[in-house]
């Protein structure tokens, strides 16, 4: 089939009704070649983050010492070469895109649910509650993010849980700030009104008319602000904060290699590589997400 | 309230009043009477309070705007004074609202017929199935081609005739007693306007309700309603019969909205005449008839007092000093 025949089909099926608004913006999305390349790179690093766990042997592979084949430069054998203690960087590469995968991700849904519930509920009932849980989180943004991470983890203590609280409570006010606005964007709608005037009840409005409406920009600011953890979540780990060495995590890795990186400056170019591409890929992917949901551009 | 009328609105003031500010009658003492089975007229330019007033009456007023006095009798109960929940029951099913812009009025993420069925379900304890059989029913009614197909489909699929049609429809799957229409007819085209009207009509005839038609549209007025009110900076200022208003319209403010209609065959010469001036914003109101400073006949006694509302007989009142002027 032509590409204009294949457009025209798509255009009568849309008459027809028979795509869902999900299904063309996955339509759009599609003929972006740079997103699509981010999400092939992400979906690749999500399953090898996975089988990571399953194929490699985490106390002899990945943290074990092998004093005879330390320092290797990149080879066939050792893709991205071998540390200071022989362990084989690819792998703990590898193994490492779980960590950051995971407290990216975990970190952005839950400060997105918290987010929401402020956000939401701010641009809603408005008034003096508003105003209120506002102050509060203009005050919380004043603090330098970094540095209100690094009170954090001294109060809850370094490792996997501290790094998570900190995150999510220095994301939560971003996202209800931003939550606030594109909820308070539809409110103003005449269908919320139109729904009023049906004779329907707020839980309703706000769970059937307000949320569906946000879940799209709401999606891509949760991709971004994933992209930034990822970022945050090394930076901590590499200051000797978060996730301790001999775990593989990226930061902790690059924080590693800066005493040796003038000799064997593979040891940080590899983890760093990593932290650049996988958060790259997730602002890549919000930005097509963007266009793709902008209807102009249909 | 007299038997035949279905809505009695008697000295209803909704104002505008924030907590540190000057409070501001946007709709000031208006009464106005639907009878059952008619359609009645709400006439004025942007910004005089006619959407203020349908919004009192389906109470979905947002603070600081409220109801400050007024009684709003709709078959005996006073909707000006019941409670949120009780209003919600009559929202939709007994009193339902058509909105101007049927692009928006929409909800886009949720199937035209789902959204329509939603409005069924809401009031009515029915299976999900015999509430689809009910809205491919009106789908039928209100002239959407291929009610299934349609059924299916999400509102930006749909040119602005047809979303106006489901808009309808979703106002009349519960088979209201009274009809809200707010400037129905504004974002469409003449053509589709002219379908949409006799849509209506028809489905007055048929289903006995009471419509009340907003609009800055004469035309629209002509071809629709029995009854016309003027309403002029947030009070009515002339209310008549559809007839008597056109042949007789006593207001200046209501002639000079006539005179403002091109006419097809007529003086093509020279610009189309235009009412100087702009509504008073609700605040800023002259202390004498309103409408005073862009009246050509206005003289000191019209910037001193505000005239009532005079009754001319046949049911045609008035509010102004100088009703003779002009005839």
């Amino acid at each position: 089939m032509t590409k204009r025949r294949k457009n025209r089909q798509d255009h009568l099926a849309n008459l027809a009704g028979q795509t869902s608004p999900a299904l063309e913006v996955w339509r759009r999305f599609r003929k972006n070649p740079v997103s699509m390349t981010a999400l092939v790179v992400l979906v690749a690093l999500i399953v090898a983050a996975i089988l990571a766990g399953f194929v490699f042997d985490y106390a002899t592979q990945i943290t074990g010492i092998n004093a005879q084949e330390r320092l290797q430069f990149p080879s066939a054998s050792h893709w991205f070469g071998t540390d200071a203690y022989g362990r084989d960087v690819f792998m703990r590469v590898l193994y490492g895109a779980r960590y950051s995968l995971f407290i990216g991700i975990v970190t952005s849904a839950v400060s997105m649910v918290f987010g929401i519930l402020i956000g939401a509920s701010c641009a809603y009932f408005g008034g003096i509650y508003d105003a209120v849980v506002m102050r509060i989180v203009d005050a919380v943004v004043c603090i330098p993010s970094m540095l209100l991470m690094l009170a954090l983890v001294a109060v809850v203590g370094k490792g996997m849980r501290g790094i998570i609280i900190a995150l999510v409570v220095t994301s939560i006010p971003g996202f209800s700030r931003i939550i606030r606005s594109i909820v308070q964007n539809v409110v103003n709608q005449e269908y919320i009104e139109a729904a009023h005037a049906c004779g329907t009840g707020d839980a309703e409005i706000i769970w059937r008319h307000i949320l569906p409406n946000c879940f799209a920009p709401i999606l891509v600011d949760v991709l971004m602000n994933v992209a930034s953890c990822i970022m945050a979540a090394s930076s901590l780990s590499y200051l000797g904060m978060g996730i301790q060495v001999p775990a593989p995590e990226w930061g902790a890795m690059l924080s590693d290699a800066t005493s040796m990186m003038r000799a064997y400056p593979y040891l940080a170019i590899f983890p760093g590589i990593a932290i650049v591409v996988t958060s790259l890929s997730f602002n890549l992917i919000g930005d097509g997400l963007t266009d793709a949901l902008d209807p102009k551009n249909s | 309230m007299k038997e035949n009328n279905l809505l009695e609105i008697s000295g209803l003031r909704t104002v505008f009043a924030p907590k540190n500010g000057k409070e501001a009658a946007l709709v000031d003492g208006i009464d106005l009477n639907i009878p059952k089975g008619s359609t009645v007229g709400l006439v004025g330019e942007s910004g005089c309070g006619k959407s203020m007033t349908a919004s009192s009456i389906m109470r979905l007023l947002n603070p600081p705007v409220s109801i400050a006095e007024g009684q709003i009798l709709f078959q005996g109960i006073d909707l000006a004074k019941i409670p949120e929940k009780e209003m919600r029951s009559i929202r939709g099913q007994r009193i339902s609202m058509i909105f101007q812009e049927p692009m928006t009025a929409l909800n886009p993420s949720i199937t035209v017929g789902k959204q329509v069925r939603e409005a069924i379900l809401l009031h009515e304890r029915v299976s999900k199935r015999d509430a689809k059989e009910r809205v491919l029913k009106i789908f039928h009614d209100v002239g959407i081609p291929e009610p299934e197909l349609r059924y299916k489909s999400y509102p930006h699929q749909l040119p602005g005739g047809l979303r106006q049609r489901i808009c309808i429809a979703m106002a009349m799957v519960l088979e209201p007693e009274f009809l809200i229409a707010d400037e129905p007819t504004t974002a469409l085209d003449v053509t589709v306007e002219a379908q949409i009207l006799a849509l209506m009509k028809e489905l007055q005839s048929s289903h006995n309700m009471s419509i009340l038609m907003i609009t800055h549209n004469l035309g629209v007025v002509a071809d629709i309603c029995d009854e016309v009110n003027v309403m002029y900076a947030g009070q009515i200022v002339e209310h008549a019969d559809k007839k008597e208003l056109f042949h007789h319209a006593a207001h200046p403010y209501t002639k000079g909205l006539m005179k403002a209609i091109p006419r097809v065959r007529g003086d093509v010469e020279g610009d189309l005449f235009t009412i100087q001036g702009t509504v008073p914003t609700a605040g800023n109101m002259p202390a004498g008839c309103r409408f005073c400073e862009r009246c050509p006949y206005a003289t000191d006694r019209c910037r001193r007092e505000i005239p009532p509302l005079t009754d001319l007989g046949n049911g045609h009142q008035v509010r102004c000093f100088q009703r003779e002027v002009g005839t």
